[in-house]
């Protein structure tokens, strides 16, 4: 895919990667927060007692 | 049957379902991805006007097609939140928006890329591109309600109500080529009369079939992870989430 339209097509394979990785990536980034965060609550009280 | 789906509505026994299915999803989504890129690049043949410039449907086509179908799930699951008031029809709204926002911002890109070679514009305010505009706008207004809100649960009816009345524009979207005149071509696969008969070589066909197959898993696949992590949220202080953060 070298000829004059090389840059639309890469482009768009290369934008459609890049959505593809972060609607992979994102939700199990937030799950990794939001399993420390909630753990740090629950550990919370504990820690004041 | 409906036993099965009422004790999948319950959150724990959903988010372990959703544990064992999504990496299934995903890894059939990457393989069909795959497959479907590398056959739409380097083995269907070049089309005979547009030359290799119509590889770009191995892309649009799919993130267009999950762009509909993703705010008609969205209406469908905001009509069960708001009618049955289920809690995981509501993660479902709101789990759906930033994925099908995405799309749409990737197909309408990606037609863009597209529309400068042929057309010789990258925008033109066409119907079929301004609808997927609108539909755009909609995403948004669903992701900006959602995060409005201090109670998810009122948060997430809001967006039922949005996904709901928004859902009119998909038929526009769909038939705004045959509606209007467009310079945006009418569909090749995705209606009944090209199902009968497709109007792209069958070498150029699968690949295509592959790719759209690949992207509705992939959906299906972040969707779920999305999901989860509403509901791991929304119940954080039930027992059995309690235990799957400890664990």
């Amino acid at each position: 895919m070298t000829g004059k339209y090389a840059v639309f097509i890469w482009g768009s394979y290369g934008l459609t990667l890049a959505v593809l990785l972060w609607n992979a990536l994102v939700p199990q980034l937030r799950r990794g927060a939001l399993k420390r965060r909630l753990s740090e609550d629950s550990a919370a009280p504990e820690e004041s007692e | 049957m409906w036993t099965w789906f009422h004790q999948l509505a319950s959150p724990p026994t959903f988010y372990r379902f959703a544990d064992r299915l999504a990496p299934w999803l995903l890894a059939a989504a990457l393989l069909l991805i795959g497959a479907g890129v590398y056959g739409g690049l380097f083995l269907a043949p070049p089309d005979y006007q547009q030359g290799d410039a119509f590889r770009i449907i191995y892309v649009h086509v799919p993130a267009a097609a999950l762009s509909l179908a993703v705010y008609s799930a969205m209406a469908v699951a905001g009509a069960i939140a708001l009618i049955w008031r289920m809690k995981l029809a509501e993660a479902a709204v709101v789990a759906a928006a930033p994925v099908g926002a995405s799309f749409t911002a990737l197909a309408l890109v990606t037609g863009m890329l597209w529309g400068k070679p042929m057309w010789g514009a990258y925008w033109v305010w066409d119907a079929r591109l301004t609808s997927e505009l609108v539909l755009l706008f909609l995403y948004a207004g669903v992701i900006g309600l959602n995060q409005a809100y201090a109670d998810p649960r009122a948060g997430a009816r809001a967006c039922a109500w949005l996904a709901l009345v928004g859902v009119v524009n998909v038929p526009i979207v769909h038939y705004s080529v045959t509606w209007w005149n467009s310079l945006h071509q009418g569909s090749s696969i995705l209606s009944v009369e090209g199902m009968r008969n497709p109007k792209i070589a069958g070498a150029m066909l699968w690949p295509l079939l592959l790719s759209l197959a690949g992207f509705f898993l992939f959906f299906g696949a972040v969707w779920l992870r999305r999901m989860q992590n509403e509901v791991l949220s929304r119940e954080r202080n039930a027992r059995w989430a309690q235990d799957v953060v400890a664990a």
